[in-house]
């Protein structure tokens, strides 16, 4: 590991966004490949976030500021990766369902999906089947998050798939779901393709959708 | 900004008003004047007669100048020291101070491999001490048992050198007699450096043990006098038994156990002015139907927090109870009754509370218990910390920030705050239900069995002088001696 | 001549704070600070008007909501109406909470989509015999004075579940409920439900039977729904629990008096918009306030701080003399266990100390997502205990025994005294807490604590009592649910969503 990935891991263990991306300006400047700080730099830092947290070491709001240096640094690395025709990590579309005011949990998976490199695309709350729908046809995201806290705005999202399958769309993404009355049988019943019980799951699940574990 | 600005340090809890108090305070200097105490000493009867008690045989009534001049020299704040300097282990006794340990006498003790119980034996004695240094929320240390694999007469000092080299945490120790009481003091000495050394830095406080009601046996003083002329922080604490030995009413075994502690207090402060000195005890009610003293019963939390009140308003620090059951394993019972006494203590501000880990109604000493306690402490202490009101907490630029439908996950405000305003726990699960169920559906039991497996395992505390090593080599070899 | 004292001040009961006078005043201040400055989101439009007539300032009007701001006044004029009693009885009078300062009550939770099966302690979606079992356990536990569902009703249609709720609950219980409701169509059933069961619309007058929750949403945002409901049960005359459930940290600052600023906000907005509505519109507030986990990211519900902070919001409560709704008896853990007692032991001895009056959730583990008959029967004893201590230490002569002391003196024995024998009987008896010696605790087979609860649940379960709602008054309770199911049916999914 060089000098300029070994900076970018603690700049993104440490949760500087300011440093992040002046290394990530530093690396281009002396041309470094794109692709590379971002997976050898930034993703790895951000892996290791991820493992810290898991293992109880690192608390919710230092993973969020890594996830923010992480931003930081994608921001600038986002458009190089677009125009060399690299591959980059994916795009979410979130957002809490029809009749339900409750984001909190949804807020956090986004957070922590742009921590792991995801772009994403929040709807916020009280989201029309129908807008979702638009946006899966103007962001063509990899993947759909929807949230909802109760038992009866839970059906609306098992009218958002319907939608999604009637507009033709279901097959262009995975649909993952959440929220406290949420379990993975009625996640099976309502045919999304997976199921997190808290935001790191969401988190896991987005990254096994799009290959990137 | 604003003035007139009075805010509560910590949560304020009183079981009884100032005039309760008075009331109850005038009533045990009664009973010390009108009643008196049987006082099985000679020694002890002189000192009182000498100081102005009025003596007549066996008895001795007080009058009520004596002991609230008693009172007024006994301190109501010191220090006990870690015998490593460690200041993390020291113990500042003071107002407002709760601090919390185990106690000694347990015939009884959870294996901590089989978690079977067996006779407490001597070797136990390293484990509890290792057990009670790591742990955060335990303060000060004692055998949680009374060794049985030893001479009767030598089980303290076994107890005392077993557990000296395994914690530097003040220990609380409970001598039999003035030979053990010797060889402890001679212990602690040589870790200090001198007896003067020890006076200025006590690491070991000195319990004695009235008998209920009214009588000062002759053990009990004589051991009081020993600690007293070598300057020993003293606890002169009775078990009295609300129906039994003691009357039935929380007003009015209060009373009688104060007036038992303060004939000690006389005396403690006649021969050395000045000493500190803790009164308190295990006060508790007898189970009408199994006839033994319950250790977990309300009343216990009730009449414990009414006399350290007492011992507040009369300036003495206070000898609490708390963290024990009468549940015969580590269980939902144990959990209730020990945290509801931890709590209340907390509350009260138990200066010294000990009794942490007992179980089967302190016939057993369990250090899964004492562990699971440590997690109901640190939970208590949460909480008595109460809440801090000022510009900075309100918020009310950062609520204005954030504004409807945000959310604090990523403000500077929440980074600055959030280590110091959650309490983390050790024990407690909380996790959701996916997580815990892929990681084995531990309960706390689980979790605190491996804890203290864990910590036997792998904490080490710091080691005594090389010197002091020795003494006890020949302290215990000239006691075995001594019984021969 | 036996002379009594004068001018002897007594706690009659232990007395309990966390906040000063001063703190207290400083977090109202800062409230009405954020209800002018930055005020809060309403999506309702009535609501908006109502706000607005009375003084509010709108702005920001969105296609669904306005931003709205009150000013200090406001307040002051709605505290001056707001109601500092609320009573709500059980529908046959034989209980009744009546709620002010400093009385206390305890009760269950509502809305778990998860039970623990009190047979086989496996953790299931909760049904309606669910439902019905746990509203017969509350029934029978005698310190248990209100309840709600601990379970939402699963096996019926999930639109209007509420009604199915509350008509379960009728058949267990006959204690006061705090109902939840799906939207106002389901408050309005409910509340032609209650009708039926009072024996008549007028009952309601003589003591309402149900409070209803209502829950906005932090921070500082009035769906519509709550609103609604607001203002139905201000025009009805329906007491109602709005109770905001902030997320130190997540959606509430993550100091605790922060939190507490924000939630008074949220309740104050209540407040005034009822007493607009209807000046005398019966409040109950409080919450259930707590921290995020920041290693788990969990609502915790066995917090050291969310007994902390209910405890003083609590005082708040007091202080602007209205009716507080607290919280105790609940748990993170996943079962109950030693977790569960201790989080349960700790949190109702705050909330009964302070002086909460409707003590609510007792029975959730879980964060909240599950409901425990074991814990609920086994926070019935803890109650007991606590309760016991709340009695405090009476000082009279009589108990200070300085006469008995004198008369046994030193040696002697207090059992068979005359004084011991009056006063043994307040001694307090443990109901399922053991204390039998080890040997016969082995020989009674060496039972936790856990187990000796579980029996009792299934004793209580499996005995025989009396049906509470004749078959008459059934049938017409079922058909407002029918009615209920058959109004929403296109509302419902085509596949099975649970069980």
């Amino acid at each position: 590991m060089s000098t300029l990935y070994e900076e970018l891991f603690t700049a993104i263990l440490e949760g500087n966004n300011e440093i992040t991306p002046r290394l990530v300006q530093k690396g281009l400047d002396e041309g470094w490949v794109p692709k590379d700080i971002l997976d050898h730099g930034l993703v790895v830092g951000m892996n290791e976030v991820g493992a810290r947290f898991k293992a109880g070491d690192m608390y919710v709001p230092e993973v969020l500021m890594s996830a923010e240096a992480m931003q930081a640094g994608l921001k600038i690395l986002r458009p190089l990766l677009v125009s060399s025709g690299a591959q980059l990590i994916g795009k979410i579309v979130l957002g809490t369902v029809k009749g339900d005011l409750h984001d909190i949990g949804k807020n956090l998976v986004g957070m922590m999906c742009e921590g792991a490199g995801f772009e994403v695309i929040d709807l916020g709350f009280n989201v029309e089947p129908e807008r979702f729908v638009e946006a899966i046809k103007q962001h063509q995201p990899q993947i759909v998050g929807m949230s909802a806290l109760l038992t009866t705005t839970m059906r609306a999202m098992a009218h958002t798939i319907k939608a999604i399958e009637e507009a033709g769309l279901r097959d262009k993404v995975k649909i993952m779901v959440g929220g406290a009355s949420v379990d993975a049988e009625f996640s099976r019943r309502i045919g999304a393709d997976g199921y997190g019980s808290n935001a790191p799951a969401g988190v896991d699940l987005a990254k096994r959708f799009v290959g990137a574990v | 900004m604003r003035t007139n600005y009075r805010v509560n340090s910590g949560v304020h809890f009183h079981m009884l008003s100032e005039d309760q108090l008075e009331e109850l305070f005038w009533g045990v200097l009664q009973t010390l004047e009108q009643t008196g105490l049987e006082v099985q000493h000679d020694q002890a009867r002189d000192i009182l007669k000498k100081a102005g008690a009025w003596v007549d045989g066996l008895r001795v009534r007080v009058p009520s100048y004596l002991v609230r001049r008693s009172l007024a020299l006994a301190p109501r704040s010191f220090t006990l020291f870690a015998r490593d300097g460690n200041p993390k282990h020291n113990l500042h006794i003071g107002p407002g101070r709760a601090h919390f340990g185990p106690g000694p006498t347990c015939p009884n003790f959870i294996d901590v491999e089989s978690l079977e119980r067996r006779p407490y034996v001597k070797n136990d004695v390293p484990l509890v001490a290792e057990v009670v240094d790591a742990l955060p929320n335990i303060d000060f240390c004692e055998p949680l048992g009374a060794v049985s694999d030893v001479h009767p007469a030598l089980g303290a000092l076994y107890e005392f050198s077993g557990m000296f080299p395994n914690t530097s945490k003040p220990i609380a120790a409970w001598p039999h007699n003035k030979f053990d009481s010797a060889g402890i003091h001679q212990i602690a000495v040589a870790e200090a450096g001198s007896q003067a050394a020890f006076e200025q830095r006590p690491t070991y406080i000195y319990g004695c043990e009235p008998l209920s009601p009214l009588v000062s046996t002759f053990e009990a003083l004589d051991k009081l006098i020993f600690a007293a002329e070598r300057r020993v922080p003293l606890i002169f604490a009775p078990c009295p038994t609300a129906g039994g030995t003691a009357p039935v009413t929380p007003a009015g075994i209060i009373i009688q156990g104060a007036a038992e502690a303060w004939l000690g207090l006389t005396i403690a402060q006649a021969i050395q002015p000045g000493l500190p000195f803790i009164m308190g005890g295990v006060f508790t009610v007898m189970d009408m139907d199994s006839m033994s003293r319950a250790y977990g019963a309300p009343e216990l939390s009730l009449i414990m927090a009414g006399l350290t009140e007492l011992a507040h308003y009369a300036g003495l620090p206070m000898w609490q109870t708390g963290g024990c059951t009468d549940s015969k394993m580590l269980d939902g019972q144990a959990m209730i009754e020990g945290s509801l006494s931890c709590f209340f203590s907390a509350l009260a501000g138990g200066d010294l509370t000990h009794a942490v880990g007992y179980t089967d109604s302190a016939m057993t000493g369990s250090v899964f218990q004492l562990a699971a306690m440590d997690e109901a402490i640190g939970y208590s202490r949460r909480i008595t910390r109460g809440i801090e009101v000022n510009e900075d907490t309100l918020a009310v630029d950062v609520i204005h920030h954030v504004g409807p439908n945000g959310h604090y996950l990523r403000e500077k405000h929440t980074r600055r705050h959030y280590k110091t305003e959650f309490w983390r726990p050790n024990l407690c699960d909380r996790r959701n239900f996916e997580e815990w169920d892929a990681m084995g559906r531990t309960t706390m039991k689980d979790r605190t069995v491996a804890r203290v497996q864990d910590i036997l395992a792998s904490h080490q505390p710091s080691p005594i002088k090389p010197e002091t090593q020795a003494v006890i080599h020949q302290v215990l070899a000239e006691a075995e001696e001594r019984v021969r | 001549m036996q002379v009594k004292k004068t001018n002897y001040r007594v706690n009659a009961t232990p007395t309990f704070e966390v906040l000063s006078e001063d703190e207290i005043e400083a977090i109202y201040y800062s409230a009405l600070r954020v209800l002018y400055e930055t005020g809060l989101r309403v999506y309702e439009k009535e609501g908006v008007e109502v706000a607005y007539s009375g003084g509010a300032i709108v702005e920001d009007t969105t296609k669904d909501s306005s931003l709205v701001k009150i000013p200090p006044w406001m307040v002051d004029r709605a505290r001056a109406t707001l109601p500092r009693k609320v009573v709500v009885t059980g529908p046959n009078r034989k209980y009744c909470m009546e709620l002010y300062k400093n009385q206390i009550y305890f009760g269950t939770g509502s809305d778990t989509p998860f039970t623990l099966d009190p047979y086989t302690g496996q953790r299931r979606r909760a049904t309606y015999q669910d439902v019905k079992n746990l509203a017969r356990l509350a029934e029978a536990l005698p310190n248990i004075d209100f309840h709600m569902s601990l379970g939402i009703v699963q096996d019926s249609a999930v639109g209007t579940y509420d009604r199915w709720q509350y008509l379960a609950m009728l058949e267990g219980t006959n204690k006061p409920i705090n109902i939840t409701a799906v939207d106002l169509d389901g408050l309005h059933d409910q509340l032609e439900m209650a009708y039926i069961r009072l024996g008549g619309k007028e009952e309601w007058k003589k003591g309402p039977c149900f409070s209803l929750y209502i829950e906005p949403v932090s921070p500082l945002s009035h769906s519509k729904e709550v609103v609604q409901k607001l203002l139905f049960s201000a025009d009805h005359d329906i007491p109602f629990v709005y109770t905001p459930c902030p997320l130190a940290g997540a959606t509430a600052p993550t100091t605790l008096a922060g939190t507490a600023v924000q939630a008074l906000t949220e309740s104050l907005f209540g407040i005034v918009l009822s007493q607009l509505r209807k000046p005398g519109a019966q409040l109950i507030i409080g919450g259930l306030m707590s921290n995020m986990d920041m290693l788990t990211t969990v609502y915790c519900y066995g917090s050291p701080e969310m007994a902390l902070l209910s405890a003083a919001y609590t005082q708040i409560t007091k202080w602007l003399e209205v009716p507080e709704y607290e919280t105790g008896g609940c748990s993170d853990a996943k079962l109950f266990d030693e977790q569960a007692a201790m989080e349960a032991t700790i949190n109702l001895a705050t909330a009964a100390l302070v002086g909460g009056n409707m003590i609510h959730d007792v029975g959730y583990i879980e964060q909240g997502l599950t409901s425990s008959p074991d814990m609920m029967v086994a926070s019935d004893e803890i109650i007991d205990m606590v309760k016991h201590i709340l009695g405090g230490i009476p000082v009279t002569d009589e108990t200070m025994a300085l006469d008995v002391i004198d008369e046994i003196g030193p040696g002697g024995h207090y059992r068979e005294h005359d004084h011991t024998t009056r006063w043994k009987t307040e001694l307090w008896r443990p109901k399922l807490i053991n204390r039998q010696s080890w040997e016969n605790w082995e020989l009674a087979g060496s039972k936790a604590y856990q187990q000796r609860v579980r029996e009792r649940v299934i004793e209580i379960l499996d005995a025989d009592t009396q049906p509470l709602v004749d078959e008459a008054m059934y049938k017409e309770l079922h058909r407002i649910c029918e009615l209920a199911d058959a109004r929403h049916k296109d509302e419902e999914l085509d596949i099975k969503m649970f069980g």
